[in-house]
């Protein structure tokens, strides 16, 4: 995770990132102090819970962002079992932060299925 | 290789229908419990026709029908029902209906339409669900709820207001009841979307919906033998939308109208009714239900938010879509490709955060 979160770093405005398993609300991550796993996994059930009902309302999704408080989480779906989530501040540019998260999606998609067999 | 999306949460249903294709070798199945995980389904599959019950848990078979006439309009859809009368199915094969079939089902009978449809393909007769279809529908599963249909050939919406499945009310632009259900049915391509709820209690159309489905039926009838045009290509410029606004929606509805980036928006109240908005860039979102959205923050964790909370969805036939919730309001938006979702965030917030103004 902390490669991810080094690779992301370069967008102004990140915070943290996190990847989540929702069938075992399982979390993976390097999120700034004070995000406990309970904490991020109920984000992480929430984030997908908006993926689905913004995929009932508008078909198939790229991404889901929520702006709340202040900051923004970017969720992006990986596979049926795990997404990725981006904490970053509310100003943040969207368009440069989904860029730095597509290309970074393989690597994603790496790094959930070896953590899945271990 | 064809493939069919069975869709009931009745596993021996959904087992039966499967087994009895699965003899085909050239006809996949693939299984749903309810209208959202049909939706999955359909969102990472290429499906070929749809068999769907209507009574399901979690979304059920109207906001699938619904979701397919906005997003897959050209997949075929047959229904299963436990509530047709054998005297409504028959009227709905007057009216040249065939996609229903009741529960018990007819397994050899289902399977030969089902051939029939897929062999067919998209030559075939049968497209997707037109809108005296869906009526039938609600008809025949006494249905409470409110449809607005938006024809894909004017920007102007009608609403059909449906108690236990009687027709209550109709509108659109400056029509009214008979004229406007008249109006509205005869739209040949539409796109639907169902709220499970109906703010009308006075029924206002006297005459049967099956009579409207067989005038409309018969006119085209003619139409079509006299060679004439379709009705919705005369339709004049749409007049303005009729009703009220609510005083927080107007001044939401200033900064949306003078934002250059956006295309088009919708506002909804708390029970997903469009409200009335003048303006080319204000239209519903087809089956949109801004209250579905919003569902995962109404939670304790998140009631001790504070501030306006804005949803963005980027979707994959391009579409970038911005909901936010505000009071009893929430807004639907789609963005211009390319436009920055943060200069309206900021615009949004610095208008919300202001008091009202009164004496400004």
């Amino acid at each position: 995770m902390r490669e991810l979160f080094n690779e992301l770093r370069s967008v102004a405005g990140f915070l943290g990132v996190c990847l989540y398993y929702p069938q075992t609300a399982a979390v993976e991550e390097a999120m700034p102090e004070g995000y406990t796993e309970a904490r991020l996994a109920a984000i992480g059930g929430t984030l997908v819970a908006l993926y689905q009902s913004g995929s009932t309302c508008f078909g198939p999704l790229h991404d889901t962002v929520l702006y709340e408080n202040g900051s923004m989480l970017l969720m992006k779906k990986i596979t049926d079992e795990a997404f990725v989530y981006v904490l970053a501040e509310a100003g943040t540019n969207i368009f440069l932060l989904r860029i730095a998260l597509g290309l970074l999606s393989e690597n994603l998609l790496e790094k959930s299925g070896a953590s899945a067999k271990s | 290789m064809k493939t069919v999306l069975v869709v009931d949460n009745d596993k021996s249903t959904l087992h039966t229908i499967s087994r009895q294709l699965q003899s085909y070798e050239d006809v996949s199945v693939l299984t749903a419990e309810n209208g959202r995980d049909a939706v999955a389904i359909l969102n990472d599959n290429e499906v070929d026709l749809i068999i769907t019950d209507i009574q399901m848990p979690v979304m059920d078979g109207f906001s699938l029908l619904a979701h397919l006439s906005q997003h897959y309009p050209g997949i075929p859809a047959f229904i299963i029902t436990a509530h047709g009368t054998p005297e409504n199915i028959s009227k709905s094969k007057k009216l040249g209906i065939s996609h229903f079939f009741k529960k018990p089902l007819d397994m050899k009978h289902l399977t030969r339409k089902i051939i029939e449809q897929l062999d067919a393909g998209a030559d075939g007769q049968i497209h997707c669900m037109s809108l005296p279809t869906f009526l039938q529908l609600v008809e025949m599963e006494s249905k409470t709820c409110t449809l607005t249909i938006t024809p894909h050939t004017q920007a102007e919406p009608g609403r059909l207001y449906f108690v236990e499945g009687e027709l209550f009310a109709a509108e659109t632009g400056n029509l009214e009841n008979e004229e406007a259900a008249r109006e509205i049915i005869g739209w040949e391509k539409a796109s639907i979307f169902i709220a499970n709820s109906c703010k009308k209690r006075v029924k206002q159309v006297s005459q049967p919906l099956m009579r409207i489905l067989m005038e409309n039926r018969e006119g085209r009838e003619s139409r079509t033998a006299e060679g004439a045009r379709p009705e919705a290509e005369d339709s004049a410029a749409a007049p303005e939308p009729a009703g009220t606004c609510p005083p927080d929606a107007e001044r939401i509805i200033e900064a949306l109208n003078t934002d250059p980036g956006i295309l088009q928006y919708g506002l909804y109240d708390d029970q997903d009714a469009q409200i009335p908005v003048a303006g080319t860039r204000s239209a519903p979102f087809g089956p949109v239900e801004p209250s579905r959205l919003f569902a995962p923050l109404h939670t304790p964790e998140h009631a001790q938010e504070k501030g306006v909370r804005y949803l963005l969805f980027f979707a994959k036939t391009g579409s970038q879509i911005l909901a936010f919730e505000f009071g009893n309001i929430r807004a639907v938006i789609a963005l211009q490709f390319g436009y920055p979702p943060r200069e309206l965030i900021r615009k949004m917030n610095t208008l919300l955060a202001a008091p009202e103004p009164t004496n400004a």
